[in-house]
């Protein structure tokens, strides 16, 4: 089976002074498209680091990722800039939405690079945000949304540019369990009629159970 | 322009803030357009000063010699046909010298037509004492006007006869006596202590000449003296024409000093007021650092974030450049009405009115400087965004 995302021996550790503080120690992992993988782990056990090196917002100190069979750990600022703004989405924990534009207008901002007309662009974020439950909060800024609906919207962002694979660094940490079930509802959902690739992070036993395949993780390592 | 969009609402998430940079700026701008209108209309005064003080517009003479009968009809009657020119004169000047008896001292002086003279500077030749010159000497007894230094250093009053000594064209000396009918200041003191103005005919009598040093052109419009003096070098080669820039070459020293110390000036003001942007764009720059991340992660790249925050320092300078644009125009206004009256300048003795020129040319490069010094300001900081580091940014509160 041709993998989607590969990645081998990853290794990375911060520095606080002099002290070096590993937070992956040779983590290697294998995605088939289409999967919706749950990394699961206590908090410090190295999932964010993971979710971020994995999607080239963050260079490993050494190992190898390949999406799609191209390297990315190598690749160059603008080839990484491109590469986020089509391969890759991103939901972050706490939304990340800009306070100045509208929730339409915060899911268009992956596209306003892009060469893509006005109206396209809009009809594009109009049916995501449509898609995730919001087709009635379109104009509204972030801060006239709950937190939920946030979130929704910072899928719609990851989602809107049809990325192969959308990470997603524990999206319901800030939610109340009903919410943070329906929008794992959601992910699983989308998951399924997209056919995006979707991994998520979480330390919530409860929510790990949307996931095709988890993946645990202990200090850093992989382990299961 | 939804980048445009962005950057005017990101500019009002801190209205307080971004109020006190658009009133910085907006005082630099009125300050650099006051002192540049002052600036202008004192070059202009000084512009017209020369060319009213007796210089004219262009000034035709004949090389070695003076301008003959013949040469004077000539050029006088194609400069009549010519609408630019509101009128000509006619001039001989001389060096000589004037005595009481007892004193004698060394004069510039000139025969004048005062009526003609009088059109060019309304203010020409002021009176102190007596009164002014006949408007042909040749029909009356000889006179002359002092001014007022010269007339104290012989005791002079009108009245009084006095001898003039000059050399003729023809080379020999020749004496007549004045009856002085006046006394005038010209404003500037080595001036008055020198010179005598004589009429017209009288000059020429005094020079043994039935023609004139030189024929001066007025013209309706300044502007229109560089066309008029090719035109007249192009009909009349053989004559010496030459312009009041050419004949007052201290205005252009005068205007290169003013405008370099302004320069200098402006750029020190313009780099003051810049860094109030600058330092709006640092403060917003280390509260967004997270946005800037997540901007970075949506695949957005670090040149169009950057270009964004010059995009709002242009709109800040716009605010603040058009805010000053109005008010500079409206303070010019109200100081231009209000008469005021500036102190006498080095080597005069009159004040003259303040005027601030407002002039839509420079209006409207000062406003396209302050919008692109407040854009490059806001683009200064954001070199800390060419090596964020994604994670690093996403890591901020």
């Amino acid at each position: 089976m041709k993998h989607y995302l590969v990645a081998v021996d990853l290794k990375k550790e911060y520095r606080h002074g002099a002290i070096g503080v590993p937070a992956l120690r040779g983590v290697s992992l294998r995605v088939t498209a289409g999967e919706l993988i749950g990394i699961c782990g206590p908090s410090g056990s190295g999932k964010s680091t993971l979710l971020h090196v994995l999607a080239g917002l963050d260079r490993p100190d050494s190992g190898r990722i390949e999406i799609d069979g191209a390297p990315i750990n190598v690749a160059d600022e603008s080839k990484r800039a491109t590469l986020l703004g089509t391969e890759i989405g991103f939901v972050f924990q706490s939304f990340n939405l800009v306070p100045v534009l509208s929730a339409r207008e915060n899911v268009e901002l992956p596209l306003w690079p892009k060469p893509f007309p006005e109206h396209e662009r809009r009809s594009m974020a109009e049916t995501m945000l449509a898609r995730v439950g919001l087709k009635d909060r379109m104009d509204h800024r972030p801060d006239a949304l709950s937190g939920g609906q946030q979130q929704r919207v910072a899928i719609a962002r990851a989602l809107v540019g049809k990325p192969s694979i959308v990470f997603a660094d524990e999206p319901t940490a800030n939610l109340d369990s009903k919410t943070a079930e329906d929008l794992l509802q959601l992910l699983a959902e989308l998951n399924r009629d997209l056919g995006t690739t979707f991994i998520f992070s979480t330390h919530d036993q409860k929510t790990i159970r949307f996931a095709s395949r988890i993946v645990l993780m202990h200090d850093g390592e992989v382990r299961a | 322009m939804k980048w445009v969009q962005m950057s005017w609402r990101n500019i009002w998430r801190h209205t307080r803030r971004s109020f006190l940079s658009a009133s910085i700026l907006a005082f630099g701008t009125i300050a650099l357009l006051t002192a540049i209108g002052f600036m202008l209309a004192s070059f202009n005064g000084l512009r017209e000063a020369t060319i009213r003080g007796g210089l004219g517009h262009i000034q035709v003479s004949a090389p070695d010699k003076v301008l003959q009968p013949n040469d004077l009809r000539e050029i006088s009657e194609k400069l009549k046909r010519e609408n630019r020119v509101r009128f000509t004169m006619q001039r001989v000047v001389f060096e000589g010298l004037i005595s009481n008896g007892p004193n004698t001292v060394a004069v510039i002086g000139s025969g004048i037509e005062p009526e003609q003279e009088t059109r060019l500077s309304g203010g020409f030749a002021p009176i102190v004492a007596g009164s002014g010159l006949p408007a042909d000497g040749k029909n009356a007894s000889p006179s002359a006007l002092l001014g007022i230094g010269l007339a104290a250093k012989l005791g002079a009053k009108p009245g009084d006869s006095l001898t003039l000594l000059a050399t003729t064209v023809q080379g020999v000396l020749n004496a007549i006596d004045v009856e002085i009918v006046g006394t005038f200041t010209t404003g500037v003191p080595e001036l008055d202590a020198r010179q005598v103005l004589l009429p017209f005919g009288t000059g020429q009598s005094l020079l043994n000449t039935q023609g004139a040093s030189r024929l001066i052109v007025v013209l309706k419009d300044t502007e229109n003296t560089p066309v008029m003096a090719a035109w007249l070098r192009g009909v009349f080669p053989n004559f010496k024409v030459a312009t009041w820039h050419e004949l007052a070459p201290y205005y252009e020293q005068v205007v290169t000093l003013y405008k370099n110390i302004f320069t200098v000036l402006g750029i020190i003001l313009l780099l003051v007021v810049s860094m109030s942007v600058t330092n709006t764009m640092l403060m917003a720059i280390s509260e967004r650092l997270r946005e800037m991340g997540t901007m970075l992660a949506l695949g957005i790249s670090r040149w169009r974030i950057r270009v964004n925050f010059a995009i709002e320092g242009a709109i800040m300078g716009g605010l603040g450049g058009a805010t000053g644009l109005i008010a500079a125009a409206a303070i010019a206004t109200l100081m231009n009405f209000a008469g005021i009256q500036m102190p006498p300048p080095p080597g005069r003795s009159s004040p003259y009115p303040l005027v601030i020129f407002v002039d839509p040319y420079t209006y409207a490069i000062m406003f396209a400087i302050i919008i692109v010094a407040a854009a490059l300001a806001a683009w200064l900081p954001t070199r800390r965004l060419a090596r964020l580091e994604i994670v690093e940014a996403l890591r901020q509160n």
